[in-house]
C-alpha cells in the first residue's frame, strides 16, 4: 500500500492540480458552537472557525485562525487545538484571523479532585481510537498476541476482563501506572507488533494512566451510554484542494452531550471525492459527492462533502400540471445535476435506445429485422409503444424470472432438480403474472410443504438455519447486510449483535422434515424453539430491524406472520427502496445505493429524493415492478445517450448520461448466437434455449462460467463476478467457440456470403445484427476498402463479423 | 489554528484496494488510463523483483517413515525395509532410495512434524494450506491465486498463476489450485484447460488476426469515456500480446531445452500413474522454465503415492524418478542464480501408517507427515521437528500446513498477516489465521 501511495503521490507531482481562487469580497468570521460545556476532567471541545462571504456561503477557517482563551486556567487551547478543562468557571474565546475576531463561551463544569475516568466514556474510546480494538488487531475474533478485546469496544465486559484479569493480571500495574503493559506496549517502550499507538504524556496517555492510578474502576452498568452522533458541518460544498474539518458531538443517554471529535473514527465512503485524516480534516479530492464516516463508541454517522464538477447551473425546471412519474424522475435528476454543475448528454439515437431497452427489459439483442423496422417507424411514440411491447414479450419474464432465481439460490446442487424446477417455475409464474412485490416475499416468508412441489418453501432448503434465513431475507428483501453483527455490532453500520439474534429468532420455529421423495424437504411451522443469544445465552424475542417491537412471549402463531407483515408495510423503509434500488441499478448502471444489496446507514444515496420518492411510488401502487420498470424507461434520464457531454464524462453516479454497463453472462451469449445467427446447445435442453432462460446455473458452459455466471450459493448479487477479465478477451478473440460460429455452415455469416446481396447490404445487415444500427458513411467506405482488398469475400465477412463482435459496442450496453 | 490530534490508524482496516486506487488514479488526476497508472506504479517501484513457487503435490499421501523420518530403532512391522544414508549435511540421513537429494541436502530443509492434516485424498492442503471443507464452506483461495491477486502477472505473455496437473482417474488429485473467492479471473492457466486452447492461434494465421486487430481498431466509437471501457482497450491489447508472443509456448515446450539439461531431469512418462498422476520429469523442467518466462506459482503433480499394498516395491519404482528429478530443479535453481528468489516444496496430502499392513502397505496417516523444501532464500541444510519412536506424532515443534504456507508468502514478500484480501462481499480477510512463517527457516 506504501508503494501504491507513492505512485500516486508520483502522479500528482505530475499533474498540477488547479487551485481554487479564495472567495472575493466582504467576508465575516463564525466560530462554533457559540457556547460549549465541558464536563469533568477528561471532557475536551473543538471549534470551528466560518468564513462567511457576502452570499452566506462558509468556507473552512480552522486552521488559519488564531484561537485564545480569556482565562487559560480554567480552559486553555492545546498544542492539537483542542480545548481543554482545568477548573469549574467561564471562559470566552476568541478566534482571530487578520482583523476579523468572532467569540465563543465555555463553561467549565464537573471538575473534582479525585474523579476518576470512566471505563465505558473514557477509557474505552481511547482503546478504539488508537486502533487497539479494530479488527487486524486485539479486536480480532482470536486476539492478537494472547490479548483478545471486544470489536470497535462494543462489549466493555469482555475488554475490562481482558486489560484487569487476564495473562495474570500482568497488563496493569497499579502502584506504578506508566509501568503497565497497557501503556508499554502502545508506547512502543517495549516491543509492540502493532507498531507505536500512542504517544506518552498525549491527553489520551493520561486518560488511561489516571485510570489504573484509580485502581481501575470497572464499568458501570448504569453509566449512560451514547445514543446519538452528530457531525458539523451536515453538508459542505468544496472545491477541488478545499478543506474542512469536521467536528463530533455525541449525546448521551442521559442527555448530556459531549464532543467527541478526537476519538472519532473518521473515513471518507468514495475516495475519488473526498479524503479525510483520522482528526476529521476532509480534503476535497475530485468532483463529485462523499460521505464523511464518523464512528464512535458503536455509532456511525456521517456529512456530506458536495464538489461540483463545474459552476452550478440554474436550468429552469416548471413544475407542470400534468406532472408524471417519469417527468418527476427527470426533474429531481436534473436538480441535483444542476447543482453539480452537470450537463446533460444528448437524447440517444433510435438504434441504441431500442438497443439498450432490449438487452435491459428482455435481455436480448433485437434482430436486424425488427431493427429496420423500429428504425424506420415515423411514429412520435414509437419509444413507449416499444417498451410495452417488450414487457409484455416472453423474453421479459425470462430475464427476470434469471434475476430472482439469482437471488434465491435456485440451483439444483442445493434443492435437488425437483426442487429447483419448481421455485423456477414458481418465479416465472410470479414474473409473468407481476405478483406484486409484497405478495412475492410473503409467499416466501410464511411458505411451508413440500419443497418439490411448492417453489418458496424451497428458501427454507437453501438457507437452512434461523440465522441463515435472517441473512438471506434481510439482504434479499431488505437490501442489508446484518452477518456483520453474528458476532460482534456491525462495524460500519447501525445493527447490533442483539438485533441479529432477534431477526434470527422470527425463523427459530420453523421446521422441516424429510418428504416422501428422495431429498425432498416438508417445511412446517412448529410451536416450539428459540434462538439464544450466544454470550449471554438469553432466549431473544423475535424484534424487527426498525420501527418495531418485540413480540410478545405468549405470541402462540407462525412468527412468519408478523415478521412477513413488518417487511411488506409501507412503514418498513428498506423493502420498497431495496427493490427500487435493484431495478434502478439494472437500468441505469448504478443503484442509488451500491452495491444494492448494502444499504448502509453510512453510505448516503446518489440522490436520495429521488430514491424516497421512486420507493414510495412503488410501495403506493401497489408494488408493481412492470410500472416501475415502465416509468423508468419512459424517462429522458434513461433515454439519454451514453456519449458523454463536457465535463459530465467525469459523472459515474448521477445519471447525467447512460451509463456504458458491460453484458452479463447469459446476455452475452445470447447476443453472440443472436448475432452470428449460431445457436447454443445445453445439454438436456432444446436448442435455441436461451442462456437466460436456463433454470440454474448448473448446465455446463465454459462460456457462461467464463464470464461470470454465478454458482447460486450466495444471496449476494455480487456474486455474479463482473469484472473483465483477460481469458474472456481470449475467447472471445480465439475460441474455437467464436471461430466454428463464424465457419458454421448454417450463420449469419454463411448466409450473407452466399446470397445475392451487395456488399454494401452485407455491412449493413452485420452491423443491425451486431450493434443495433446501420454503420454510417465513413464506416461503410472503410469496410468497402477491406472487402475489396480480402482475397475472398467470406473471409472478409467473417473479418468483419469477427472485428464487430469483439468491439466494446458490442460488448456493452450503451 | 486547530490539528485535531490524529495517529489514529483507523485506515488499517479500510485501506484502499488496488482497483480503488485505479480509479482514484483515472479520476482525481485528469483522466490516466489504466496503462499511464500502471507506468506510475512501475516508476514508484510497486512490482517487486520476481519471486516464484513450485509446488509439487505428490498425490496420495507418500510415506514419511520411509522418506525422510526413518525409524531404525523401531520394531521391523514398522520399520520397513529401506536404510538410511548420510546427507552431505553431517547428522541428517535420509533413505538410501533419495542419494541425490542427499547429497544435496545442504540446498534442501526437511520438515518432519508436519501437522494439520485431515483424512482425504484432496490436493486442497497442498495448494491452500486448507482442507477441502474449509475450502468449499469459505471459498479460501489457494496460494497460486492469492498470488495472482495481489501481485498479478510479471510478463503480459505470461499468466502468473499455472497448474500442470492433468486430468486424473481421481479428480480431487488433480486439483491444481483453486481461485476461490477470488474468481476466475485468478484461476490458474492448465495447459491442457480451454483457457490453453484460445491461447494458441487456431485455424488463422498471424496474420490475418493481425487484419482482423486492424479492423477492430478501427471501430472507435466506444473506445473511451468510461473506466470500463479503457479497462477493455488494456485486456484487448494484452490478448493480442499473448497471441502474438511464443513465450508461453516456449516455455512449456521442453523441446526447445538442451538436451543434456532435460537428460539430467530424467525425461519421465506423461501417462498416468493408475488413477493419480504421472511421473513426469519433464514437468519439474517445465516449472522452471515458467518460472524464469515469468510465472509466479507454478503447481504440478506427480506420481501416484496411495501404496496400501506393496508399499516397498512401489517406492523402489517411484522414489529413483522423483529423486532425480527433484535434485535436477534444485540444483538449477541454484546453477541459474534464482535460489533466492525461487521456493521449491514437495509434499503430499497427509502421511502414512507407522504399521505395515498385511499387504505390505501403509495406511493413511493424517497425524504427521513431511515435506521437503528448498530455495527461496531459506535458511537450508537443516531438519526442522522430529516425530516419536515409531514416527506416529510430532514430537517437538510441530509445523502446521499452514505455517508453512505462511513461510511461502513470506517468500513471496506478503505478510498475510498484516494483508486483507477481499471476499466476494468486500470484507477484508486474512489468510492462515495467524500462522507465522517457520522462524528456522527465513
Amino acid at each position: 500500500m506504501r508503494k501504491l501511495c507513492s505512485a500516486l503521490a508520483l502522479l500528482i507531482s505530475v499533474c498540477s492540480v488547479a487551485g481554487h481562487a479564495a472567495p472575493a469580497g466582504k467576508t465575516t468570521l463564525r466560530l462554533s458552537p457559540p457556547s460549549a460545556m465541558l464536563i469533568g476532567p477528561y471532557s475536551e471541545t473543538h471549534l470551528l472557525v466560518d468564513s462567511v462571504d457576502a452570499t452566506g456561503a462558509a468556507h473552512d477557517a480552522t486552521a488559519t485562525a488564531k484561537l485564545s482563551s480569556s482565562d487559560p486556567s480554567i480552559a486553555s487551547i492545546d498544542a492539537d487545538g483542542a480545548i481543554r478543562p482545568h477548573k469549574n468557571g467561564k471562559v470566552r474565546i476568541t478566534a482571530a484571523r487578520g482583523a476579523q475576531t468572532a467569540a465563543a463561551t465555555i463553561s467549565v463544569t464537573g471538575i473534582r479532585p479525585g474523579t476518576p475516568p470512566s471505563f465505558l466514556k473514557d477509557v474505552e474510546p481511547v482503546l478504539t481510537h488508537a486502533g487497539c480494538n479494530m479488527g487486524a488487531c486485539h479486536g480480532a475474533a482470536a486476539g492478537k498476541g494472547g490479548f483478545r478485546l471486544s470489536l470497535l469496544g462494543y462489549d466493555p465486559d469482555l475488554d475490562f476482563e481482558s486489560i484487569t484479569r487476564q495473562a495474570g493480571a500482568r497488563r496493569i500495574a497499579r502502584s506504578q501506572p506508566q509501568n503497565s503493559l497497557l501503556l508499554r506496549k502502545p508506547t512502543f517502550a517495549t516491543p509492540h507488533r502493532g507498531g507505536k499507538r500512542l504517544e506518552a504524556g498525549s491527553a489520551e496517555y493520561r486518560i488511561l494512566t489516571d485510570w489504573i492510578a484509580a485502581g481501575c474502576p470497572g464499568p458501570i452498568a448504569t453509566d449512560a451510554r451514547v445514543v446519538a452522533l452528530k457531525v458539523t458541518p451536515e453538508v459542505r460544498t468544496l472545491h477541488r484542494g478545499d478543506t474542512q474539518q469536521f467536528t463530533v458531538t455525541a449525546k448521551y443517554s442521559d442527555g448530556t452531550t459531549r464532543d467527541a471529535t478526537g476519538e472519532t473514527l473518521f473515513t471518507a465512503s468514495d475516495e475519488s471525492t473526498a479524503s479525510v485524516t483520522p482528526s476529521g480534516l476532509a480534503k476535497a479530492t475530485g468532483p463529485g459527492e462523499a460521505a464523511v464516516i464518523a464512528r464512535y463508541q458503536g455509532l456511525v454517522t456521517t456529512a456530506n462533502v458536495v464538489s461540483p464538477f463545474a459552476s452550478p447551473l440554474h436550468r429552469t425546471q416548471p413544475i407542470s400540471k400534468n406532472a408524471t412519474v417519469s417527468s418527476t424522475i427527470d426533474r429531481m435528476v436534473t436538480s441535483r445535476l444542476d447543482a453539480l454543475g452537470l450537463p446533460l448528454s444528448a437524447r440517444s439515437s433510435d438504434g441504441d435506445f431500442l438497443r439498450r431497452a432490449s438487452l435491459d427489459i428482455t435481455g436480448q439483442i433485437p434482430s436486424p429485422q425488427d431493427a429496420r423496422v423500429f428504425l424506420n417507424d415515423k411514429d412520435p411514440q414509437k419509444r413507449t409503444k416499444l417498451i410495452d411491447s417488450l414487457l409484455a414479450r416472453p423474453e421479459y419474464v425470462d430475464c427476470w424470472t434469471r434475476q430472482w432465481a439469482d437471488l434465491l439460490r435456485c440451483s439444483r446442487s442445493v434443492l435437488n432438480e425437483k426442487g429447483m424446477y419448481a421455485l423456477n417455475s414458481w418465479i416465472h409464474d410470479a414474473v409473468n403474472t407481476n405478483m406484486p412485490w409484497d405478495r412475492f416475499a410473503t409467499e416466501i416468508i410464511v411458505s411451508a410443504g413440500d419443497t418439490y412441489k411448492n417453489g418458496p418453501a424451497n428458501f427454507y432448503k437453501a438457507a437452512s438455519s434461523p440465522e441463515e434465513r435472517a441473512e438471506a431475507l434481510s439482504q434479499v428483501f431488505l437490501g442489508v447486510r446484518i452477518s456483520c453483527a453474528k458476532c460482534h455490532n456491525h462495524p460500519y453500520d447501525r445493527w447490533t449483535q442483539n438485533q441479529y439474534y432477534q431477526m434470527a429468532a422470527f425463523f427459530s420455529r420453523v421446521s422441516s422434515k424429510k418428504g416422501s421423495d428422495k431429498g425432498e424437504m416438508v417445511v412446517f411451522a412448529s410451536d416450539t424453539g428459540e434462538t439464544r443469544h450466544p454470550k449471554s445465552q438469553k432466549v431473544m424475542a423475535p424484534c424487527a430491524l426498525i420501527n418495531a417491537t418485540p413480540l410478545a412471549a405468549d405470541f402462540n402463531q407462525d412468527r412468519r406472520e408478523p415478521l412477513a407483515a413488518w417487511v411488506t408495510t409501507p412503514a418498513n423503509p428498506f423493502f420498497s427502496h431495496a427493490l427500487v434500488n435493484r431495478v434502478w441499478k439494472r437500468m441505469l448502471g448504478r443503484g442509488f445505493v451500491d452495491p444494492v444489496d448494502d444499504m448502509k446507514a453510512t453510505t448516503p444515496p446518489t440522490n436520495r429524493a429521488l430514491f424516497d420518492y421512486l420507493a414510495t411510488d412503488f410501495s403506493s401502487h401497489g408494488y408493481d415492478i412492470k410500472r416501475l420498470i415502465r416509468n423508468i424507461c419512459l424517462t429522458d434520464t434513461y433515454q439519454r445517450s451514453a456519449e458523454p457531454n463536457g465535463v459530465n464524462a467525469g459523472d459515474r453516479k448521477f445519471y447525467s448520461h447512460y451509463p456504458v454497463k458491460r453484458l452479463e453472462a447469459e446476455q452475452m451469449l445470447d447476443a453472440l448466437s443472436a448475432a452470428t445467427g449460431v445457436y447454443e446447445k445445453f445439454a438436456g435442453y432444446p436448442t435455441g434455449l436461451t442462456a437466460q432462460a436456463l433454470p440454474d446455473t448448473q448446465t455446463a458452459s465454459y462460456f457462461l462460467d467464463l464470464f461470470g455466471r454465478p454458482a447460486r450459493t450466495t444471496t449476494c448479487a455480487c456474486e455474479r463476478g463482473d469484472d473483465p477479465n483477460l481469458s474472456q478477451v481470449l475467447h472471445l478473440m480465439n475460441s474455437q467457440d467464436v471461430n466454428t460460429r463464424l465457419a458454421a455452415k448454417t450463420g449469419r455469416v454463411e448466409t450473407l456470403s452466399t446470397s445475392k446481396l451487395t456488399d454494401t447490404q452485407v455491412i449493413e445487415d452485420l452491423y443491425l445484427a451486431s450493434y443495433t444500427r446501420l454503420p454510417s458513411t465513413a464506416e461503410t467506405k472503410r469496410t468497402l476498402a477491406a472487402f475489396k482488398k480480402a482475397k475472398e469475400r467470406r473471409a472478409a465477412i467473417e473479418d468483419l463479423s469477427w472485428a464487430l463482435l469483439n468491439s466494446n459496442e458490442f460488448l456493452f450496453c450503451h | 489554528m486547530l490539528t485535531i490530534r490524529g495517529g489514529g490508524g483507523s485506515r488499517f482496516c479500510d485501506g484502499i484496494n488496488r482497483r480503488e486506487f485505479l480509479k482514484i488514479g483515472g479520476l482525481a488526476l485528469g483522466g490516466l488510463s489504466l496503462t499511464d497508472v500502471l507506468q506510475a506504479e512501475a516508476m514508484a517501484g510497486v512490482r517487486s523483483s520476481h519471486k516464484a513457487i513450485i509446488m509439487i503435490y505428490l498425490p496420495g499421501g507418500p510415506p514419511h517413515q520411509d522418506m525422510f523420518d526413518l525409524k531404525m530403532d523401531a520394531p521391523a512391522e514398522i520399520r520397513g525395509e529401506f536404510k538410511p544414508i548420510k546427507t552431505n549435511v553431517p547428522g541428517i540421513q535420509i533413505t538410501e532410495y533419495l542419494p541425490r537429494i542427499a547429497s544435496m541436502m545442504d540446498k534442501c530443509a526437511i520438515i518432519r512434524s508436519l501437522v494439520g492434516a485431515r483424512d482425504e485424498h484432496h490436493a486442497s492442503i497442498c495448494q491452500s494450506g486448507y482442507t477441502s471443507l474449509e475450502v468449499t464452506q469459505n471459498h479460501w483461495p489457494s496460494l497460486g491465486s492469492v498470488v495472482s491477486k495481489l501481485q498479478g502477472p510479471v510478463d503480459r505473455t505470461v499468466p502468473p498463476f499455472i497448474g500442470l496437473a492433468p486430468k486424473m482417474g481421481h479428480m480431487e488429485w488433480a486439483d491444481p489450485g483453486t481461485p476461490g473467492f477470488l474468481g476466475l479471473a485468478h484461476k490458474c492457466l492448465q495447459p491442457d484447460g480451454q483457457l490453453m486452447n484460445d491461447m494458441v492461434l487456431n485455424g488463422i494465421s498471424l496474420d490475418r488476426l493481425r487484419d482482423r486487430r486492424s479492423l477492430l481498431q478501427s471501430m472507435d466509437r466506444f473506445r473511451r469515456g468510461a473506466d470500463a471501457l479503457e479497462g477493455m482497450n488494456d485486456l484487448n491489447q494484452r490478448a493480442f500480446d499473448l497471441l502474438t508472443s511464443h513465450k508461453l509456448a516456449e516455455a512449456l515446450d521442453v523441446t526447445k531445452e538442451d538436451p543434456k539439461v532435460r537428460e539430467r531431469y530424467g525425461k519421465g512418462n506423461n501417462v498416468n500413474v493408475d488413477d493419480g498422476g504421472p511421473d513426469w520429469n519433464d514437468q519439474f523442467l517445465v516449472a522452471r522454465r515458467l518460472v524464469e518466462a515469468g510465472a509466479r506459482c507454478v503447481t504440478l503433480a506427480f506420481g501416484r503415492w496411495d501404496y496400501h499394498g506393496a508399499n516397498f516395491p512401489q517406492l523402489k519404482n517411484h522414489l529413483p524418478r522423483l529423486d532425480q528429478g527433484v535434485s535436477a530443479l534444485i540444483q538449477d535453481i541454484y546453477d541459474r542464480g534464482l535460489d533466492k528468489d525461487v521456493s521449491v516444496v514437495v509434499w503430499g496430502e497427509f502421511g502414512r501408517s507407522p504399521r505395515i499392513n498385511k499387504d505390505g502397505g501403509r495406511d493413511h496417516w493424517p497425524r504427521v507427515s513431511c515435506a521437503l523444501l528448498a530455495g527461496g532464500g531459506m535458511k537450508t541444510g537443516q531438519v526442522i521437528g522430529s516425530t516419536n519412536r515409531f514416527g506416529e506424532e510430532a514430537d517437538d515443534r510441530p509445523i502446521h500446513y499452514k505455517d508453512v504456507f505462511a513461510t511461502l508468502y513470506h517468500n513471496m514478500g506478503i505478510s498475510v498477516k498484516d494483508t486483507p484480501v477481499f471476499d466476494e462481499l468486500g470484507r477484508p480477510r486474512f489468510l492462515l489465521e495467524d500462522h507465522e512463517p517457520i522462524a528456522e527457516l527465513v
